[in-house]
């Protein structure tokens, strides 16, 4: 058996041409596509038992001289199904080829770019083609894979244009540390950090995950390599999967076509996906009286209650210096329906792209360019990105064989300021947008204060700004610019060694202003701008030497050695100025006083090298074994070296025991164990002290800082250090198997595997009392067993072309942290604000877990009633109250196709996952929506009565308890010591169940008998929606609720909104045509 | 041709040999922070950090002033509830241990290797201070095994009364240690004595003179007391007084931590509990019982800020108000204590209207009547601001005036306590004066002091002593304002002054549920992450080893 490599380039580059021998006559013709009639270049015909034969040109024509005793023609090209074709007497044959319905042979990349048949891996590897995740009105290349992937999960963080998004394949491996997969893109490790500013509770933004750099347009594939069996020549990288990337620019292959030109184009509108129901009964206040405050718990509208009487109210402003002329006046007391569904606007994205690939025998070139603009739901807010990639390759007459690619992002995002609405001197646009007070005339209502420009709004300023004032005059704006290039050379240099080398760089730098104007809430009203600087590059250098002998007709043999290294370094920097001079201009020179606000340089290499070797029987049983060594810079100097094996098997037993049949096209098991390590950061061995910083722990602005009165001041981190850190390990096993039924009518791909992840290196928590807050260290050990299926059907396919398929992916995880330091067990993952919820892991319990306070209880379980005003009882220490990790994730895509129609759906469904939601909380506790609209009675909480001070239910004489008849209103149950505002955190957790019509495509590809007159090549047209319906049942029915939102962006910590921008849906068309 | 592929195969293999050998991994060493530094780098930090800790804002003050009923605050405190998560129990824990006391033991460490015995005596006074003022306010910690890092991560809690005990011994150690020479000398990074010796000294001993005082229901201290007294070097003088002084600069933030918090737009976290404003006022609307000295108080400017000008009424206020003006006639407006959740009033917005901390605790705005929007800086009209530079007091020589005044009066020593409280007074007046100047107000009329002054004494001329001890804990509760952390000890080892009970006062809207807090719960992490560590405090009944 030929290798594959070599297989491909022959395919591809037709170098190989064949001795004529003396002929006796000339057979010619056209090679074809049987799907759409276009010609198909490069195909191999050759008279069968011979080598004699030539190759179709680029038109698909071949012309050659035949032996007189040629009897049969056989016609191949990977992918489509070989052609055997009687000669007779014929000097024309025409044929159309069609693809190869099984695919036996498929093809793909795996770890550092090794291209391996499919049925030989012995471990889980999903391939995406580029054109799933191509102008689905979704500018981010991750949550276009949403649905599509088994074993993954995918979650936005925010509707908001740019914002960054959380992957995980097989769960939460590190405790603390990184989750998400390794990125590469054309060989080259693509950093996916997220540079937040802020801390995205107290203010920030919604920032991005530096993938969003890759433009979609440009990847023509991308391959999931789930497990660590896949990734493991990766190394250290490889712990939580790698998601490899292949750009058309990057990938040295060529279309049919000698040239060709494509063109896509599309618009898509965006909308805010869906708004809470709201009531439109009462105006602010409390206990049915009006009042100036933020919830509407207030008097009814005239014509809403019979018995409503106040018809008019005194002008928000009055009083408000700057508004003098509205002082005294009223403005009337009505509903004001709209108010927060005006507040968003119908957004854009425009996205354009030309890609233009040629070549010729030897050689080939692509370039992309394409641009898109994102015009947000939420006003001010945009997202644009442009890029530029060239790639290519060539064999030089010596058989050398150079590919380079180059490509460039500019990448821009302006989000609007986020945070929670509470955090003090916060100026979230969202701080009331989702709850105005429901006689709040928003559009109506002067938003700036004339006299100097500051926020105005209907309660006290100091509370929140108005959500027109703060798009206007806060946000977080990033420039990126990003650039990779790569280097690659091969050689053969013989029938059964060949070399490869690849070199890469892949960086970015990056500019983020965050500004506050004076006026609002931020800053302590005299405004601010953070400018942060950050300047990223890896440098990737690959060296790869491939044996490949077959020793027999039996066995194979393949074997690849390989060199890596690899070097990271980060520049950063920050300053924050604070004090506006001139009103408008958002540049920190315009600012009073400046101060240094965090930065530096780090740096970490690795040294790895690596070997793959495998062995194949019969081409139905095959062995692969993999070991890798790695040398970290970060790890300390005499325990800086780590190796970790993997073994895996693939066995086709329907190839082996000849199985094969129409209802068994294709029966495959396979099997593999792996270990991967991790090292860790930089400069994580000594402890250091800290210049011109307090020791204060305190993340609030008041904090004293340094220097005092001009004089410096350090202290030492309170992060203690282990000197003697060892690598973190990975080690797992996977089962899985592979069957095509009913002449492949059905796929099934499923598998198990169970992962532990021990040694991690993390900063555990110690008491303070130590003097320090962490020691960073080995510790822990967590589980992840999971369940992966991807079910492809094919129900109908009928002979006038109608086809329809359904592909369905399962994924179940069960994770579990197994131990952690000695004597604790407890981890807190992630504060939020003091007395407030907690993301922790505990022992013998799921990952990352919500704690936080609870309502307290007798040891029935019945609530206690504080019997002083019938409200619930506080219990003294907090709980775990949530778990958000979802019990299984289910995606189904279906795909009707007829002709050149093609409609698809992708529906996904995430049943579990609990979220503790601040904007649930609010829409209860400010009486906004339907749900709290019935609020005429009184209620009594079912419960028993309680001490307060004691925690402890209240027994008469005879030691019994009394049944709560305290009875409470409506109001008090949302805004009282209850259920949402000012109650426990455990009332403010829901389950996070969703379904949701991820994505709709209907497309239309022109026929070829109808563009065969014009210069195009295709043409399709294509109209696409995004988010359409969704429908999470259990939170608050009017809030109608979408919980892919995270506060955290894509951190560990999952299950927090605080107060977030609702979710997005979008419409768009698409025309996309080459020549 | 194919020698140029050998070449170029040659440069990969070369390049990927040369930069395989070892010092291509050795780049470890973090180049933005230093693994070294001086110790006079560290010693202006821990101060800060002691200083913001007790303080007013993110410090044990903002708790216990509303505990001491100074303050109140919207919310569970409200009714004493304090949890082990509070920020106002997490950040001095933390930043105690993780911060000041780390900082400290590196400067006693490096310090005595290097023979900086100066830095080495303030170290241990200030690591003195530290740990006396979280024994009062959590009992038993850890002390012995504390700060130890991987040495020891886990301390084992100690008895309160030993760490008394050895803080005496590492404050007598101290005192020889200032008195060395020292390689290097303190000057400026001395952010509270200015490298003074003599003031080292001298706070020394009057932390010791507070301690035994604290101890004296336990321990007979008779001797020690009378002692320091005779010996006459602690802390006499407002200048000598041990505090933390802030400066205007907003960044990097230098001001007055609890101006910083409670000016800023958004409104004040505390309101001024009514019972202290009344008991200054010397009024009572709602039954509380205050002692009723008669003249108002000179000093109720000073301490509190209107944000309504005089004259102002009730529907001047921005929202139904809970303590309105018409309840005291003044434009003074605040929320009860223990109406959490009972008084519908108590929960509306009132930022641009409520009454909130004034100038002598925080450096906030002297009240000359004209009310203003509090702010940090008065860039919109119709805002006001303060000076915010106003020192963090925490041990002063009018409260070892008062502290003497009790033992006089309990007949620990033979002092005369009439003239002590008299003393006493005038020295705190004085420190108002002190800080009105330094904010360009008026300073405090010397009639109307004398007027006050003399009712007090009348009274106490006239009392009973238990009452003359009320009175002279009462006075020393209002003089403390600012810094309730004494007054918190006092209270506890006196049982005055008397405090407001909701359940027995002429309010519909209070209903006292909880006890007094006789101590503060523990940090919750470090419980759970400490397996030495005890259980919970009971806040309600367990009590520090001094309180009987």
């Amino acid at each position: 058996m030929k290798t594959i490599l070599q297989l491909c380039v022959f395919v591809l580059f037709a170098v190989v041409s064949f001795n004529a021998n003396a002929q006796d006559r000339t057979v010619s013709g056209k090679v074809s596509s049987s799907e759409d009639g276009s010609p198909i270049p490069g195909v191999n015909v050759v008279v069968k038992g011979t080598t004699t034969g030539t190759v179709t040109d680029i038109d698909g024509n071949y012309k050659f001289e035949v032996p007189d005793d040629a009897v049969t023609i056989v016609f191949s090209f990977i992918g489509l199904a070989t052609q055997e074709v009687d000669l007779g007497s014929r000097s024309v044959i025409d044929i159309s080829m069609e693809a190869d319905a099984v695919q036996l042979s498929e093809i793909v990349v795996t770890a550092v770019g090794i291209q391996r048949e499919k049925k030989a891996l012995g471990y889980s590897v999903e391939n995406v083609s580029g054109d799933q995740l191509q102008q689905v009105s979704e500018p981010d290349p991750i949550r276009a894979l949403q649905g599509k992937v088994a074993g993954v999960d995918i979650q936005g963080s925010s509707g908001a244009a740019g914002s960054a998004t959380r992957i995980t394949i097989r769960g939460n491996s590190s405790l603390l540390g990184n989750n998400q997969p390794l990125f590469v893109v054309d060989g080259v490790p693509y950093n996916n950090n997220t540079n937040n500013g802020t801390n995205q509770l107290v203010g920030g933004g919604a920032y991005g995950s530096r993938i969003s750099d890759l433009d979609p347009n440009n990847i023509e594939s991308m391959t999931v390599l789930k497990g660590a069996a896949a990734a493991s020549l990766y190394g250290t990288r490889a712990a939580n999967g790698v998601i490899l990337i292949t750009t058309k620019s990057g990938s040295g292959s060529v279309s049919k076509k000698g040239l060709e030109v494509g063109i896509s184009s599309s618009y898509s509108i965006e909308q805010v996906a869906n708004l809470p129901d709201y009531q439109n009964t009462y105006g602010t206040g409390t206990n049915f009286a009006y009042s100036q405050v933020n919830g509407s718990w207030g008097a009814p509208f005239i014509g809403a209650r019979p018995y409503a009487t106040t018809d008019s109210i005194t002008h928000w402003y009055d009083g408000v210096i700057g508004f003098e002329d509205l002082w005294g006046t009223n403005v009337p007391y009505q509903a004001y329906p709209d108010n927060v569904k005006d507040f968003f606007q119908t957004g854009g994205i425009w996205d354009n792209s030309i890609s233009i690939s040629g070549g010729n025998e030897t050689s080939v070139v692509t370039a992309v360019v394409s641009d898109l603009r994102q015009d947000s739901y939420v006003p001010g807010s945009e997202f644009n990105r442009t890029s530029m990639s060239i790639g290519g390759k060539t064999e030089l007459v010596n058989g050398l064989i150079i590919n380079s690619s180059l490509s460039y992002t500019n990448s821009f995002q302006h989000t609007f300021a986020g945070g929670a609405n509470n955090a003090i001197g916060n100026a979230s646009a969202f701080a009331r947008t989702l709850y105005l007070g429901r006689n709040w005339d928003l559009h109506g209502t002067p938003y700036i204060n004339p006299l100097n420009n500051s926020n105005a709004f209907f309660v006290g300023t100091g509370q929140a700004d108005n959500p027109l004032w703060s798009v206007e005059n806060s946000g977080v704006e990033s420039k990126t610019n990003r650039w990779v290039g790569t280097l690659g050379l091969g050689y053969e240099i013989n029938d059964w060694i060949a070399v490869n080398y690849k070199f890469g760089i892949n960086g970015y730098s990056q500019n983020q202003t965050q500004w506050f104007r004076p006026g609002g809430r931020a800053a302590a009203g005299i405004g601010q701008i953070t400018d942060f600087h950050t300047t990223f590059n890896e440098i990737e250098s690959n060296f790869l030497v491939t044996i490949t002998k077959d020793f027999s007709e039996s066995f194979s043999f393949r074997a690849i050695a390989g060199h890596n290294l690899n070097q990271r370094t980060t520049v950063s920097q920050a300053v924050q100025g604070s004090g506006y001079v001139i009103f408008d201009i958002d540049n920190i020179n315009n600012t009073n006083n400046l101060i240094p606000a965090g930065g530096g340089f780090a740096q970490r290499r690795i040294i790895g090298l690596f070997a793959d070797v495998t062995l194949g029987y019969k081409d139905y049983l095959f062995l692969n074994l993999t070991g890798r060594n790695d040398w970290s810079s970060t790890l300390p100097k005499d325990g800086n070296s780590f190796f970790y094996p993997s073994a895996s098997v693939s066995f086709v037993f329907t190839d082996a025991f000849d199985l094969s049949s129409k209802l068994l096209t294709y029966g495959k098991i396979r099997g593999s164990f792996s270990e991967v390590g991790n090292d860790t950061g930089p400069y994580q061995l000594t402890p250091v002290y800290l210049v011109n910083s307090n020791g204060i722990t305190s993340p609030s602005p008041d904090a004293t800082a340094m220097p005092f009165n001009g004089v410096s001041g350090s202290t030492l981190s309170n992060i203690e250090r282990n000197p003697d850190l060892r690598p973190e390990r990975t080690r797992e096993y996977e089962l899985g198997l592979e069957l095509k039924l009913w002449e492949s009518k059905i796929g099934l791909d499923a598998s198990v595997y169970t992962r532990e992840s021990r040694d991690q290196i993390i900063p555990i928590s110690i008491p303070r009392s130590s003097g320090f807050s962490s020691l960073f260290t080995n510790a822990g050990v967590v589980s992840n067993k999971g369940v992966e299926v991807g079910l492809d059907i094919t129900p109908v396919e009928l002979q006038n072309s109608f086809r329809w398929n359904l592909y369905g992916t399962f994924t179940l995880n069960r994770n579990e942290i197994q131990s952690l330091v000695e004597g604790t067990d407890e981890l807190i993952l992630r504060n939020t604000f003091a007395g407030s919820v907690q993301a922790v892991h505990i022992v013998g319990q799921p990952y990352g877990l919500i704690k936080g306070t609870v309502s307290a209880r007798d040891d029935e379980g019945n609530l206690l009633i504080d019997p002083s005003n019938g409200q619930l009882i506080n219990d003294l220490t907090p709980r775990v109250i949530g778990n958000p990790n979802p019990d299984y994730i289910v995606g189904l895509t279906n795909t009707l196709s007829w002709k050149g129609l093609s409609l698809s759906f992708v529906f996904d469904w995430k049943q579990g996952g609990d979220m503790y939601s601040v904007t649930n909380l609010s829409l209860l506790g400010r009486g906004v929506t339907t749900d709290s609209e019935d609020r005429e009675v009184n209620v009594i909480i079912p419960g028993v009565y309680g001490d307060p001070n004691t925690a402890e239910p209240i027994r008469d004489e005879n030691g019994n308890k009394t049944q709560n008849t305290t009875a409470i209103e409506v109001n008090g149950l949302y805004f009282g010591n209850s259920f949402a505002i000012n109650g426990q955190d455990e009332w403010s957790v829901w389950d996070a169940t969703v379904i949701r019509l991820r994505e709709v495509g209907l497309s239309y590809t022109l026929p070829a008998s109808l563009i065969d007159k014009t210069p195009f090549g295709s043409a399709s047209i294509s109209l696409t929606g995004r988010n359409l319906w969704y429908n999470a049942p259990n939170f608050p029915k009017g809030s109608n609720f979408d919980p892919e939102t995270s506060q955290f962006g894509n951190s560990n910590a999952q299950g927090f909104e605080f107060t977030s921008a609702p979710s997005v849906k979008r419409y768009g068309v698409n025309l996309r045509f080459t020549f | 041709m194919k020698k140029t592929i050998y070449k170029i195969l040659s440069i990969v293999l070369f390049t990927v040999v040369l930069t395989g050998c070892k010092d291509y991994l050795d780049i470890n060493t973090d180049p933005n922070n230093p693994t070294t530094v001086s110790i006079n780098q560290l010693l202006p930090s821990a101060q800060a950090n002691i200083a913001f800790s007790t303080g007013n804002a993110g410090g044990l003050n903002g708790h216990v002033a509303s505990i001491m009923q100074q303050t109140v605050q919207r919310g569970t405190l409200n009714d004493h509830l304090i949890l082990g998560n509070d920020f106002n129990v997490l950040v001095p824990w933390n930043s105690f241990y993780g911060g000041a006391l780390t900082d400290l033991r590196d400067i006693i460490n490096i310090g005595t290797a290097d023979e900086d015995w100066q830095y080495v005596g303030i170290a241990q006074i200030l690591k003195a201070y530290t740990f006396s003022i979280m024994v009062d306010v959590w009992g038993d910690i850890p002390y012995f095994e504390a700060n130890l890092g991987t040495e020891n991560p886990f301390p084992v809690y100690d008895e309160g009364s030993a760490i008394y005990a050895d803080l005496h011994l590492l404050l007598d150690e101290a005192i020889a240690n200032l008195a060395k020479p020292s390689n290097m000398t303190p000057a400026a990074d001395d952010l509270i004595y200015g490298g003074d010796m003599a003031m080292w000294r001298k706070f020394a001993k009057s932390l010791k003179f507070k301690m035994y005082a604290q101890t004296r229901l336990v321990a007979n201290v008779d001797t020690e007391i009378g002692a320091l007294i005779a010996e006459g070097d602690m802390i006499s003088s407002s200048a000598q007084d041990f505090g933390f002084q802030y400066n205007g600069s907003i960044a990097p933030e230098n001001r007055n931590p609890g101006y910083v918090q409670e000016w800023a737009p958004g409104g004040a976290g505390y309101y001024i509990n009514p019972y202290f404003f009344e008991v200054m006022r010397s009024m009572d609307t709602f039954g509380h019982g205050g002692l009723n000295f008669g003249p108002v108080d000179p000093r109720v400017p000073y301490y509190f800020f209107n944000q309504l000008p005089a004259g102002a009424v009730d529907g001047d206020a921005e929202n139904p108000c809970a303590y309105c003006p018409s309840d005291s006639g003044t434009p003074f407006l605040s929320i009860y204590a223990y109406s959490f959740n009972i008084d519908p009033n108590e929960g509306f917005d009132q930022s641009r209207s409520q009454t909130v901390i004034g100038l002598f605790p925080v450096g906030g705005k002297y009240d000359d009547g004209n009310g203003g929007i509090a702010s940090l800086n008065s860039a919109l009209a119709g805002q006001v601001n303060g000076i915010g530079t106003t020192a963090h007091r925490m041990l002063t020589s009018y409260e070892l005036l008062y502290l003497r005044a009790e033992l006089a009066h309990v007949g620990v020593t033979a002092e005369n306590a009439r003239q002590l409280l008299s003393d006493a007074m005038d020295d705190s007046f004085a420190k108002v004066d002190e800080v009105a100047a330094e904010a360009s107000a008026p300073a405090l009329d010397p009639a109307v002091l004398t007027t006050y002054k003399d009712a007090v004494l009348l009274m106490y001329d006239g009392g009973t002593p238990a009452l003359q001890l009320e009175i002279i804990m009462t006075q020393k509760w209002i003089a403390s304002y600012g810094n309730a952390l004494n007054a918190y000890n006092d209270y506890r080892r006196t049982g005055y002054p008397r405090l407001h009970n909701g359940n027995t006062d002429n309010l519909s809207v209070t209903v006292q549920g909880r006890s007094f807090p006789v101590s503060f719960p523990y940090e919750d992490t470090d419980l759970i992450t400490n397996p030495n560590a005890p259980k919970q405090r009971l806040i309600a009944t367990d009590k520090v080893f001094w309180d009987n």
